[in-house]
Protein backbone atom coordinates (compact mmCIF):
# COMPACT_ATOMS: atom_id res chain seq x y z
CA UNK A 1 0.00 0.00 0.00
CA UNK A 2 2.61 2.52 1.04
CA UNK A 3 4.71 1.19 -1.78
CA UNK A 4 2.04 1.60 -4.74
CA UNK A 5 1.26 5.18 -3.17
CA UNK A 6 4.65 6.36 -3.04
CA UNK A 7 4.95 4.67 -6.63
CA UNK A 8 1.79 6.59 -7.83
CA UNK A 9 2.97 10.39 -6.29
CA UNK A 10 6.25 9.54 -8.84
CA UNK A 11 4.46 8.73 -11.50
CA UNK A 12 1.85 12.01 -11.38
CA UNK A 13 5.04 13.70 -10.86
CA UNK A 14 6.75 12.49 -13.86
CA UNK A 15 3.65 12.47 -16.39
CA UNK A 16 3.08 16.26 -15.26
CA UNK A 17 6.20 17.55 -16.95
CA UNK A 18 4.96 15.57 -19.76
CA UNK A 19 3.04 18.64 -21.70
CA UNK A 20 5.55 21.46 -20.90
CA UNK A 21 8.90 19.40 -22.04
CA UNK A 22 7.30 18.90 -25.23
CA UNK A 23 6.39 22.18 -25.72
CA UNK A 24 9.54 23.41 -24.84
CA UNK A 25 11.33 21.22 -27.43
CA UNK A 26 9.59 22.59 -30.28
CA UNK A 27 9.96 25.93 -28.86
CA UNK A 28 13.95 25.27 -28.32
CA UNK A 29 13.97 24.12 -32.00
CA UNK A 30 12.59 26.58 -33.65
CA UNK A 31 14.67 29.04 -31.78
CA UNK A 32 18.16 27.46 -32.64
CA UNK A 33 16.25 27.28 -35.66
CA UNK A 34 16.14 31.40 -36.62
CA UNK A 35 19.37 32.21 -34.51
CA UNK A 36 21.06 29.70 -36.79
CA UNK A 37 19.58 31.38 -40.18
CA UNK A 38 20.09 34.89 -38.72
CA UNK A 39 24.10 34.18 -38.09
CA UNK A 40 24.20 32.14 -41.34
CA UNK A 41 21.82 34.35 -43.40
CA UNK A 42 20.18 31.03 -44.93
CA UNK A 43 16.67 31.63 -44.59
CA UNK A 44 14.05 29.67 -43.75
CA UNK A 45 15.82 26.79 -44.19
CA UNK A 46 17.75 26.31 -41.02
CA UNK A 47 14.31 27.29 -39.75
CA UNK A 48 11.97 24.35 -40.66
CA UNK A 49 15.00 21.84 -39.89
CA UNK A 50 15.54 22.59 -36.63
CA UNK A 51 11.61 22.74 -35.85
CA UNK A 52 11.25 19.32 -37.69
CA UNK A 53 14.57 18.62 -35.20
CA UNK A 54 12.31 20.27 -31.96
CA UNK A 55 8.96 18.07 -32.94
CA UNK A 56 11.00 14.80 -33.12
CA UNK A 57 12.60 15.70 -29.74
CA UNK A 58 9.39 16.60 -28.54
CA UNK A 59 7.83 13.36 -29.26
CA UNK A 60 11.17 11.33 -28.15
CA UNK A 61 10.93 12.78 -24.99
CA UNK A 62 7.11 11.96 -24.86
CA UNK A 63 7.55 7.91 -25.64
CA UNK A 64 10.51 7.90 -23.32
CA UNK A 65 8.83 8.97 -20.52
CA UNK A 66 5.54 7.27 -21.35
CA UNK A 67 7.92 4.08 -21.17
CA UNK A 68 9.36 5.16 -18.06
CA UNK A 69 6.23 6.46 -16.31
CA UNK A 70 3.29 4.79 -17.96
CA UNK A 71 1.51 1.29 -17.04
CA UNK B 1 -1.29 44.81 -9.89
CA UNK B 2 -0.90 46.36 -6.67
CA UNK B 3 3.00 45.75 -4.91
CA UNK B 4 3.06 44.63 -1.43
CA UNK B 5 6.20 45.62 -0.11
CA UNK B 6 7.74 42.65 1.60
CA UNK B 7 9.11 42.55 5.48
CA UNK B 8 12.51 42.48 4.23
CA UNK B 9 13.96 45.06 2.12
CA UNK B 10 17.70 45.29 1.95
CA UNK B 11 19.38 48.58 0.69
CA UNK B 12 21.63 47.92 -2.46
CA UNK B 13 25.07 47.37 -1.43
CA UNK B 14 26.32 46.69 -4.22
CA UNK B 15 25.88 50.11 -5.91
CA UNK B 16 29.33 50.61 -6.40
CA UNK B 17 29.62 47.68 -8.14
CA UNK B 18 27.56 48.64 -10.89
CA UNK B 19 24.34 46.81 -9.77
CA UNK B 20 21.23 48.90 -10.20
CA UNK B 21 18.43 49.62 -7.68
CA UNK B 22 18.35 51.61 -4.57
CA UNK B 23 16.94 47.98 -3.04
CA UNK B 24 18.14 44.22 -3.45
CA UNK B 25 15.51 42.62 -5.13
CA UNK B 26 12.83 41.31 -3.66
CA UNK B 27 13.51 37.77 -4.61
CA UNK B 28 17.04 37.90 -3.90
CA UNK B 29 16.44 38.85 -0.29
CA UNK B 30 13.75 36.29 0.19
CA UNK B 31 16.56 34.10 -1.43
CA UNK B 32 18.71 34.94 1.49
CA UNK B 33 16.16 34.57 3.92
CA UNK B 34 15.79 30.86 2.72
CA UNK B 35 19.43 30.30 3.27
CA UNK B 36 19.39 32.17 6.64
CA UNK B 37 16.46 29.60 7.80
CA UNK B 38 18.24 26.75 5.95
CA UNK B 39 21.73 27.69 8.05
CA UNK B 40 20.07 28.53 11.01
CA UNK B 41 18.18 25.34 11.23
CA UNK B 42 21.02 23.16 10.35
CA UNK B 43 23.02 24.75 12.73
CA UNK B 44 20.60 23.98 15.78
CA UNK B 45 20.08 20.43 14.34
CA UNK B 46 23.67 19.53 14.45
CA UNK B 47 25.26 21.91 17.30
CA UNK B 48 25.15 19.27 19.39
CA UNK B 49 25.23 15.82 17.63
CA UNK B 50 24.32 12.55 19.99
CA UNK B 51 23.26 8.90 19.03
CA UNK B 52 20.03 9.85 21.12
CA UNK B 53 18.36 12.78 19.34
CA UNK B 54 17.27 15.96 20.35
CA UNK B 55 13.80 17.32 18.65
CA UNK B 56 15.77 19.00 16.18
CA UNK B 57 18.28 16.63 15.21
CA UNK B 58 15.70 14.29 15.28
CA UNK B 59 13.74 16.01 12.76
CA UNK B 60 16.43 16.78 10.21
CA UNK B 61 17.66 13.29 10.56
CA UNK B 62 14.16 12.61 9.15
CA UNK B 63 13.82 14.67 6.18
CA UNK B 64 17.24 13.59 5.10
CA UNK B 65 16.66 10.09 5.43
CA UNK B 66 14.07 10.77 2.98
CA UNK B 67 15.96 12.42 0.54
CA UNK B 68 18.53 9.40 1.31
CA UNK B 69 15.94 6.74 0.29
CA UNK B 70 14.54 8.16 -2.73
CA UNK B 71 17.82 8.26 -4.18
CA UNK B 72 18.54 5.11 -3.88
CA UNK B 73 15.41 4.30 -5.58
CA UNK B 74 15.85 6.33 -8.36
CA UNK B 75 19.10 6.22 -8.82
CA UNK B 76 20.78 3.11 -6.86
CA UNK B 77 22.91 2.54 -4.35
CA UNK B 78 25.32 5.10 -5.42
CA UNK B 79 22.47 7.58 -5.37
CA UNK B 80 23.95 8.62 -2.00
CA UNK B 81 26.55 10.65 -3.87
CA UNK B 82 24.11 13.21 -5.31
CA UNK B 83 22.40 13.82 -1.81
CA UNK B 84 24.44 17.22 -0.83
CA UNK B 85 23.12 18.90 -4.32
CA UNK B 86 19.32 16.95 -4.21
CA UNK B 87 19.27 18.08 -0.84
CA UNK B 88 20.24 21.62 -1.04
CA UNK B 89 17.47 21.95 -4.38
CA UNK B 90 14.86 19.92 -2.61
CA UNK B 91 15.03 22.01 0.58
CA UNK B 92 15.93 25.64 -0.84
CA UNK B 93 12.59 25.31 -3.20
CA UNK B 94 10.33 24.02 -0.17
CA UNK B 95 11.35 26.70 2.35
CA UNK B 96 10.83 29.35 -0.44
CA UNK B 97 7.81 28.04 -1.31
CA UNK B 98 6.74 27.62 2.32
CA UNK B 99 7.49 31.25 2.98
CA UNK B 100 5.12 32.44 0.20
CA UNK B 101 2.03 31.24 3.01
CA UNK B 102 3.59 33.84 5.68
CA UNK B 103 2.06 37.10 5.55
CA UNK B 104 4.87 40.11 4.50
CA UNK B 105 6.93 37.02 2.67
CA UNK B 106 7.41 36.28 -0.73
CA UNK B 107 8.80 32.89 -2.05
CA UNK B 108 11.65 33.53 -4.21
CA UNK B 109 10.97 30.56 -6.17
CA UNK B 110 7.99 33.17 -7.56
CA UNK B 111 10.56 34.61 -9.89
CA UNK B 112 12.22 33.02 -13.16
CA UNK B 113 15.20 33.75 -12.21
CA UNK B 114 15.90 31.60 -9.02
CA UNK B 115 14.02 28.69 -10.60
CA UNK B 116 16.23 29.42 -13.72
CA UNK B 117 19.41 29.44 -11.63
CA UNK B 118 18.51 26.15 -9.34
CA UNK B 119 17.42 24.19 -12.51
CA UNK B 120 20.76 25.19 -14.71
CA UNK B 121 22.68 24.06 -12.01
CA UNK B 122 20.61 21.15 -11.93
CA UNK B 123 21.08 21.12 -15.60
CA UNK B 124 24.88 21.38 -15.67
CA UNK B 125 25.46 19.02 -12.69
CA UNK B 126 23.87 16.10 -14.00
CA UNK B 127 26.23 16.26 -17.52
CA UNK B 128 29.10 17.13 -15.51
CA UNK B 129 28.36 13.42 -13.28
CA UNK B 130 27.37 11.63 -16.63
CA UNK B 131 30.60 12.53 -17.95
CA UNK B 132 32.59 12.34 -14.71
CA UNK B 133 30.75 8.63 -14.52
CA UNK B 134 31.28 7.32 -18.21
CA UNK B 135 34.06 9.63 -19.73
CA UNK B 136 33.29 12.14 -22.03
CA UNK B 137 33.48 9.44 -25.03
CA UNK B 138 30.56 7.32 -23.92
CA UNK B 139 28.58 10.08 -22.79
CA UNK B 140 28.29 11.88 -25.78
CA UNK B 141 27.69 8.36 -27.67
CA UNK B 142 24.03 8.32 -25.57
CA UNK B 143 23.51 11.49 -27.66
CA UNK B 144 24.00 9.65 -31.17
CA UNK B 145 21.41 6.83 -30.69
CA UNK B 146 21.81 3.49 -30.89
CA UNK B 147 22.57 3.16 -35.27
CA UNK B 148 25.53 5.10 -36.78
CA UNK B 149 24.77 6.62 -39.70
CA UNK B 150 21.17 8.27 -37.71
CA UNK B 151 23.43 9.89 -35.50
CA UNK B 152 23.61 12.97 -37.77
CA UNK B 153 19.97 13.24 -37.00
CA UNK B 154 19.51 11.74 -33.70
CA UNK B 155 22.72 14.45 -31.89
CA UNK B 156 20.61 17.30 -32.67
CA UNK B 157 17.31 15.50 -31.14
CA UNK B 158 18.63 14.45 -28.09
CA UNK B 159 20.81 17.63 -27.65
CA UNK B 160 17.36 19.87 -28.10
CA UNK B 161 15.27 16.91 -25.75
CA UNK B 162 18.01 17.85 -22.97
CA UNK B 163 17.83 21.39 -23.38
CA UNK B 164 14.23 21.25 -23.06
CA UNK B 165 14.77 20.02 -19.59
CA UNK B 166 15.75 22.83 -17.45
CA UNK B 167 13.11 25.14 -19.51
CA UNK B 168 10.51 22.93 -17.83
CA UNK B 169 11.79 22.49 -14.91
CA UNK B 170 12.05 26.33 -14.49
CA UNK B 171 9.19 27.48 -15.87
CA UNK B 172 7.06 24.78 -14.45
CA UNK B 173 7.98 25.41 -10.67
CA UNK B 174 7.96 29.61 -11.56
CA UNK B 175 4.50 29.14 -13.20
CA UNK B 176 2.79 27.06 -10.18
CA UNK B 177 4.24 29.22 -7.73
CA UNK B 178 3.62 32.71 -9.09
CA UNK B 179 0.31 31.72 -10.21
CA UNK B 180 -0.57 30.78 -6.76
CA UNK B 181 1.12 33.74 -5.71
CA UNK B 182 -1.03 36.41 -7.64
CA UNK B 183 -4.56 34.36 -7.11
CA UNK B 184 -4.07 35.19 -3.29
CA UNK B 185 -2.62 38.82 -3.59
CA UNK B 186 -5.61 39.19 -6.03
CA UNK B 187 -8.01 37.54 -3.64
CA UNK B 188 -6.57 39.70 -0.90
CA UNK B 189 -7.17 42.85 -2.91
CA UNK B 190 -10.82 41.75 -3.32
CA UNK B 191 -11.57 41.72 0.72
CA UNK B 192 -13.12 44.79 0.79
CA UNK B 193 -15.93 43.33 -1.96
CA UNK B 194 -17.17 41.07 1.05
CA UNK B 195 -15.47 38.05 0.23
CA UNK B 196 -14.86 36.51 2.75
CA UNK B 197 -11.59 35.65 4.39
CA UNK B 198 -12.39 32.26 4.48
CA UNK B 199 -12.33 31.53 1.00
CA UNK B 200 -8.42 32.56 1.72
CA UNK B 201 -7.93 30.51 4.81
CA UNK B 202 -9.89 27.76 4.27
CA UNK B 203 -9.40 27.22 0.63
CA UNK B 204 -6.13 29.10 -0.77
CA UNK B 205 -3.77 28.24 2.05
CA UNK B 206 -4.02 24.23 2.33
CA UNK B 207 -3.52 24.57 -1.93
CA UNK B 208 -0.38 27.24 -1.93
CA UNK B 209 0.76 23.95 0.97
CA UNK B 210 0.09 21.70 -1.59
CA UNK B 211 1.30 23.09 -4.41
CA UNK B 212 4.78 23.71 -2.70
CA UNK B 213 5.00 20.63 -1.29
CA UNK B 214 4.37 18.54 -5.06
CA UNK B 215 6.31 21.58 -6.57
CA UNK B 216 9.26 20.90 -4.64
CA UNK B 217 9.07 16.98 -4.99
CA UNK B 218 8.42 17.10 -8.70
CA UNK B 219 11.60 19.05 -9.06
CA UNK B 220 13.47 17.06 -6.78
CA UNK B 221 12.59 13.60 -8.61
CA UNK B 222 12.84 14.43 -12.02
CA UNK B 223 16.61 15.83 -11.05
CA UNK B 224 16.85 12.17 -10.04
CA UNK B 225 15.86 10.73 -13.26
CA UNK B 226 18.05 12.95 -15.26
CA UNK B 227 21.05 12.53 -12.93
CA UNK B 228 20.29 8.68 -13.10
CA UNK B 229 20.02 8.74 -16.90
CA UNK B 230 22.93 10.33 -17.18
CA UNK B 231 25.20 7.84 -14.70
CA UNK B 232 23.19 4.71 -16.01
CA UNK B 233 24.29 3.74 -19.23
CA UNK B 234 21.47 2.18 -21.68
CA UNK B 235 21.69 -1.45 -20.62
CA UNK B 236 21.72 -0.78 -17.07
CA UNK B 237 18.65 1.03 -16.73
CA UNK B 238 15.74 -0.79 -14.79
CA UNK B 239 12.48 0.05 -14.81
Amino acid sequence: MKDNQARLWRQLAGLSSLGITFAASIAIGAAIGIALDRWLGTSPWLTILFFIFGVAAGFTNLLKDLKRWGS
Amino acid sequence: MEHHPTLIQIPNFLGALGVPGAWVPEHVAMAWVVMAILVGVSYLATRRLDAVPGPMQNFMEVVVEMFVDLLTQMIGPKGKRYLPLIGTAGLFILVGNLLGTVPGFKPPTANLNTTAALAITVFLSYNYFGIREQGIAAYLRHFCGPILWLAPIMFPIEFIGHLARPISLSIRLFGNIFGEESVIAILLSLIWLGIPYVIYLGIMMPLSLFTSFVQSFIFVMLSMVYIAGAVQSEHEEHH
